[in-house]
């Protein structure tokens, strides 16, 4: 297992290498002057001047690249002008809110998705698997930001159940049912699409896994049905699952940006978008790396969990 | 041969099939491929389930058990009576116990049969505590006891090994050790040797002998191979395309076969590790199960056949005291 970890998180090196250039090279696309965009139009020569001297912009590119590269790795994100406070204490703040968001939305992925993939599976031809591919198939077609308004319109306006935006800290001085109350409609459109993917490898992988000797040899073992498909056949249909759920928290976080927007979530993905407005560089370029890195991080997560599920993984 | 001696069949028999009928429906094609098998095996005895691929061995074994993966497979007759417990009919409660608990089960390719991502350990122990009432600590020092009787060196560390961490040899003989953890009155074994080298198969046969000799267990072994079958078995149940063509104690057999298909098996048997110069020597191909003729199934490649053959249905009769044979012309010569 120490091997695989060691050989696993040192791929991460030159993927988070990669990302850093790409966040990095924003600043050489903007057209003009970029002390001045990230300063933004009432910026005095003598700032920009500081902010040229600041980040290297008068030196060649590779050595802007290590200057504000050092910068990033010390925390010093620069600030950001159209909100006058530091992008760090901003994006994490920001952040905050769209793990809340994602990581609940994570979480219905993960529970719906399974649990209907292994019901769909063990129930082949019955009509719980018809019902769940008629699901998975309608689910998959909806983009999650049309869900969202569909949600708000019927559940928010018309049945009244939930409020039809805002966000409440997870560790504010709410309490946590009305954190849910208000996380629940956005965290399901954002899943659903998410959870189709997972129920159909699920469901797919099951009934592969299924078919195998070893499931019937724990059958001929005198174990219940239930041991066998969740001790033999789902702990072996999970391991080729795991990689798809760290995937699908990419999806997850590139929704949130429509459904954060829908819901008037103040997540990160709304940031982004009125940053890219506002034409603030410095938010825009940490917000990205933020995200980028997290992704980066889940897989990396999710590739060790695969790896403590299958031995062949891990020893071979 | 082995020195448990034979019971008749019908006084104390241990499992008994009666006109075990077992089909699959592939795309509409309904393929019979177990046709009423009769099949008795008594307490310590040992039987050979002989025949060519796809004559319905392991289908056999596998109904016994209610394995059939259904759909698309399902039993739509006959009887498997343990104690006078009926299998087909019983409900799942009855199976649980009887699986893994009273009849075990090794199959073919021990890599496959095993799960690759739990420790041997755990899946000794998982077929213990079903059946008994262990804690963990007793299951375990007992799975590490089955590890030294199936002569697995350094039994406590392979406990914590996974199947690809082990020979294959290896893995057959966890197999056997997981079949024999709850001492069960029948083990059957389907084609246990043939996934493994030639000199690792010699070993796990002699294993297989050895264990039935000290537990006295019944056995059901299916193979292609009757030189196995003459070294380890008491009575040969001959299948073809589905049914029982003849069964007789082993010796009788081999000196004078009843059934034409029998006569021509032992003909080309292979000597144990001469490799698998096989069953295919009879020119020809079984019929396809889904369209089986009238009268004689082998009646196409059978060397004494005549238009009788081809007609009705030809039962299963006794032939001698203790020998049964579906065939109007039995020991007849070309
Ligand atoms: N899962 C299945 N689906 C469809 N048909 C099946 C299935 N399993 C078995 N059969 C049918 O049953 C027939 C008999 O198969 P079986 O496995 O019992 O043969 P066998 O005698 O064990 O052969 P072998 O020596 O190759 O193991 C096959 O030819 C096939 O037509
Ligand atoms: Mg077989």
């Amino acid at each position: 297992m120490r091997s695989y970890v060691v050989r696993r998180v040192l791929q991460v090196i030159p993927v988070t290498f990669g990302v850093t250039l790409l966040v990095f090279a924003m600043m050489l696309l903007i057209p003009g002057d970029p002390a001045r965009a990230i300063l933004g139009s009432y910026a005095t020569p003598e700032n920009v001047a500081t902010l040229e001297r600041q980040l290297a912009l008068d030196r060649p590119p590779h050595i802007q690249y290590v200057t504000w590269l050092g910068n990033v790795v010390t925390g010093d994100f620069g600030r950001s002008y159209s909100l006058n406070r530091p992008v760090l204490d901003e994006i994490l703040e920001r952040f905050s809110a769209t793990l809340l968001l994602a990581g609940t939305a994570l979480l219905i992925t993960v529970l719906l998705g399974l649990i209907a993939g292994i019901v769909a599976a063990v129930k082949q031809h019955r009509w719980q698997d018809r019902a769940f591919t008629v699901g998975a198939l309608v689910g998959l077609s909806i983009p999650s930001f049309w869900l969202a308004m569909i949600f708000i319109v019927v559940f928010a306006l018309g049945l009244g159940w939930f409020p039809t935006s805002g966000m409440r800290p997870a560790f504010g001085p709410s309490g946590p049912l009305t954190v849910l109350h208000h996380l629940v409609l956005p965290a399901t459109a954002l899943a659903l699409v998410a959870a189709g993917v997972i129920a159909r490898l699920t469901r797919s992988s099951m009934l592969e896994v299924l078919r195998q000797d070893y499931v019937r040899t724990a059958t001929a073992k005198g174990i219940t049905r239930r041991s066998v498909i969740m001790r033999h056949a789902f702990r072996n249909a999970v391991v080729n699952v795991v990689p798809v759920i760290g995937v699908q928290v990419g999806f997850l976080l590139g929704g949130a940006v429509y459904v954060e927007t829908v819901f008037g979530w103040p997540g990160i993905g709304r940031m982004l978008v009125t940053a890219i407005g506002t034409r603030d560089i410095l938010l825009v370029q940490g917000g990205v790396l933020l995200v980028a890195v997290t992704y980066v991080l889940i897989n990396l997560a999710a590739d060790l969990v695969q790896a403590a599920l299958d031995p062949r993984i891990r020893l071979g | 041969m082995s020195d448990v001696r034979i019971e008749p069949p019908d006084t104390t028999s241990l499992l008994e099939v009666r006109g075990l009928r077992t089909e699959f429906v592939v795309e509409d094609e309904v393929y019979r491929a177990v046709d009423g098998v009769d099949l008795t095996i008594g307490p310590g005895e040992s039987v050979g389930l002989v025949g060519e691929s796809g004559s319905g061995k392991t289908v056999t074994a596998m109904s016994i058990l209610q394995l059939i993966p259904d759909p698309p497979g399902r039993i739509v007759g006959g009887s498997i009576e343990i104690d006078g417990v009926d299998l087909v009919r019983a409900p799942e409660r009855v199976l649980r116990q009887v699986r893994g608990g009273r009849i075990a089960c090794v199959f073919q390719d021990p890599l496959t049969s095993l799960n690759p991502v739990l420790p041997v350990g755990d899946q000794l122990t998982e077929m213990m505590r079903a059946h008994q009432d262990l804690d963990r600590r007793a299951a375990r020092r007992r799975a590490r006891e089955l590890l030294d009787a199936v002569h697995i060196p350094h039994a406590e560390r392979r406990l914590e090994e996974y199947p690809h961490e082990l020979s294959g040899g290896m893995r057959q003989r966890v197999m056997i050790a997981m079949a024999l953890a709850n001492d069960p009155e029948l083990l059957i074994a389907d084609e246990p040797t043939t996934a493994l080298d030639v000199t690792v198969q010699a070993e796990i046969l002699d294993l297989l002998r050895e264990l039935r000799e000290r537990t006295g267990m019944s056995l059901l072994f299916i193979t292609h191979d009757f030189g196995v079958v003459a070294e380890l078995c008491d009575r040969v149940v001959v299948m073809y395309a589905g049914r029982v063509v003849e069964q007789a104690p082993v010796d009788k057999v081999f000196a004078d076969a009843a059934h034409p298909y029998t006569r021509r098996l032992v003909d080309c048997m292979p000597r144990l590790g001469e490799g698998r110069r096989d069953l295919e020597v009879i020119p020809g191909l079984p019929p396809a199960l889904n369209r089986l003729p009238d009268g004689c199934a082998f009646a196409e490649r059978c060397d004494v056949v005549e238009e009788a053959c081809r007609r009705g249905t030809i039962a299963l009769e006794g032939y001698g005291e203790d020998r049964m044979v579906r065939c109007i012309r039995p020991g007849a010569r070309p």
